[in-house]
């Protein structure tokens, strides 16, 4: 055995310059499982694998045999007979293919068949290449080969590819532990009269949404919400570099919505690469003064709505994205805020979603959506609830980034 | 996103049209690398086309504008409209961009 080294280039010049003799550790370890009634033919095969250094070899005479070692050694290639007595090896294929464990692996058929007709017969029933009879050694070397090679990349990717989608249940989980605890929202609803419903759905991907709100005291309470650009990995990240420093910030000297935002960009500023930014509403709302104080980083409209009545007020959330320029001023925006009405904030994945017919919702259509589910509302119902009925009924899942969704109702 | 790109004498043109989302972001990036490869001092990014932009578009814009940054040249974003229109005055683009209207 010479040298060991392998890499795709190798398969290639295997493929022109035939009978060079060297296959890497990796593979030479696999099981291969050699299915023929015919000994000599097995043998033949067996022979040039063990010159190549193959040093698991099995045997099966027919197939049922087959079938049964599949069964016990779990090889990593078959290679097989069709013209066996009892189960033939087509039949042999149909039925390994069906089981979990031979999804997959590479099963060589050889045959003396070779019309097209026949030979399609043979990948139907999921063989994954076809060596012609009689078996020459360098179509042995070369194909075992460049399966168990291609087999072992992806199981590689398999494996990588499962241990990333844990990872990122993880940190889903840990995104969602970011969102304010049911009881804080409880005791909102019964220290300053303010009823918060909220829905956090998170799409395929991880997402860059985020909000959360603090009592500042008996009569206020101060809310935000946050999207970064983008969505994946970084955004999910970008959101814990928000929450830090939102934890860092004393809630005594916060000052104005407008100086939050503006030491929160100046903060993010310096984190974030060019590209990467956060829109953000945050806001006081105060239940004595009767009213919503907030200021605004490219969020979406907050709306305000009279429940059960058409009226949604549509609040100007313009503003430079946080991150995006150094020293960004805000404005303070204040609106009266009463009894019986509701404030709503939202994620842009609401206006930014397909309809079945493949029209996207828009804002103007969101507000009009907004307005029936208020309009139509009984007592005893969930604005949020029922609203988010409507966009079910309306739009085409998987959604296609995080929905953040959060009412807060004065009562 | 589509993309057409024109250069003339010191002047590097390219209209985009459809959307221009997330998924857009390497064919941004290729965008960018030949608008700085041309060292035109006049660069335009059409817009006239385009009706829709989230905020990973957005994103790619303050791209272009940072590498511009660092040359003598200058960035023009031509014609907004509906949607980006929108999302342009949410954000303040008018204020960080040269935006000439249609």
């Amino acid at each position: 055995m010479l040298e060991l080294s392998i890499d795709e280039n190798d398969v290639l010049s295997r493929h022109k310059n035939i009978g060079v003799n060297g296959i890497g550790n990796d593979i030479l370890g696999s099981r291969i499982l050699i299915v023929d009634d015919d000994e000599l033919h097995s043998q033949l095969i067996a022979i040039i694998l063990t010159q190549d250094g193959f040093k698991n070899l099995f045997f099966a005479r027919n197939g049922a045999e087959a079938l049964e070692r599949s069964k016990s050694i779990i090889p990593d290639m078959i290679i097989m007979d069709i013209l066996m007595p009892g189960i033939n090896g087509l039949d042999v294929c149909r039925t390994l293919r069906k089981i979990d464990n031979f999804r997959n692996i590479p099963i060589i058929v050889h045959t003396i068949k070779h019309s097209p007709e026949e030979r399609a017969e043979i990948y139907d029933a999921g063989a994954t290449d076809i060596f012609p009879k009689p078996v020459s050694e360098r179509e042995v070397h070369n194909r075992v080969y460049m399966y168990l090679k291609y087999s072992s990349v992806v199981k590689g990717l398999r494996s990588y590819h499962n241990r990333l989608a844990r990872d990122l249940e993880i940190a889903r989980s840990m995104q969602d532990a970011l969102l304010p605890r049911p009881s804080l929202l409880q005791g909102i609803s019964k220290s300053h009269k303010i009823e918060i419903d909220f829905n956090y759905e998170t799409s395929n991907e991880m997402g860059g949404d985020f909000w959360g709100l603090d009592v500042l005291n008996d009569d206020q309470i101060f809310i935000y919400i946050s999207d970064f650009s983008g969505h994946g990995v970084s955004a999910s990240l970008n959101t814990f570099r928000l929450h830090s420093l939102i934890l860092n910030y004393q809630k005594a000297n916060m000052g104005s919505p407008a100086e939050y935002l503006e030491k929160l960009n100046h903060d993010l500023f310096k984190l974030l690469p060019v590209e990467q930014y956060a829109t953000m509403l945050c806001g006081i709302i105060d239940v004595k003064k009767n009213i919503f104080t907030y200021a605004a980083a490219a969020s979406t409209s907050p709306l305000k709505i009279a429940v059960g009545f058409d009226e949604v007020t549509s609040l100007d959330p313009s503003g430079f994205p946080l991150g995006m320029i150094k020293d960004a001023t805000y404005i303070t925006h204040e609106v009266p805020f009463k009894k019986g009405e509701l404030l709503f904030l939202y994620s842009d994945v609401l206006t930014e979603s397909y309809d079945q017919r493949g029209h996207m919702i828009g804002e103007d259509n969101f507000i009009k959506i907004c307005r029936q589910a208020s309009m139509s509302l009984h007592k005893d119902q969930n604005f949020l609830t029922r609203l988010l009925k409507f966009f079910d009924m309306l739009i085409r899942r998987p959604l296609k980034d995080d929905l953040t969704a959060v009412t807060f109702r004065r009562f | 996103m589509e993309y057409q790109i024109e250069v003339q004498e010191n002047l590097f043109e390219v209209k985009l049209s459809e959307k221009i989302t997330f998924s857009d972001l390497d064919g941004f990036r290729e965008i960018v690398r030949r608008m700085m490869d041309s060292h035109s001092e006049r660069n335009i990014i059409d817009l006239s086309d385009v009706h829709f932009i989230d905020s990973a578009g957005l994103g790619m814009l303050l791209l272009a504008r940072d590498e511009i940054s660092h040359t003598p040249a200058n960035l023009t974003l031509k014609s907004p409209n509906g949607q980006v229109q929108r999302m342009f005055s949410v954000a303040c683009f008018d204020k960080m961009f040269n935006i000439e209207k249609a």
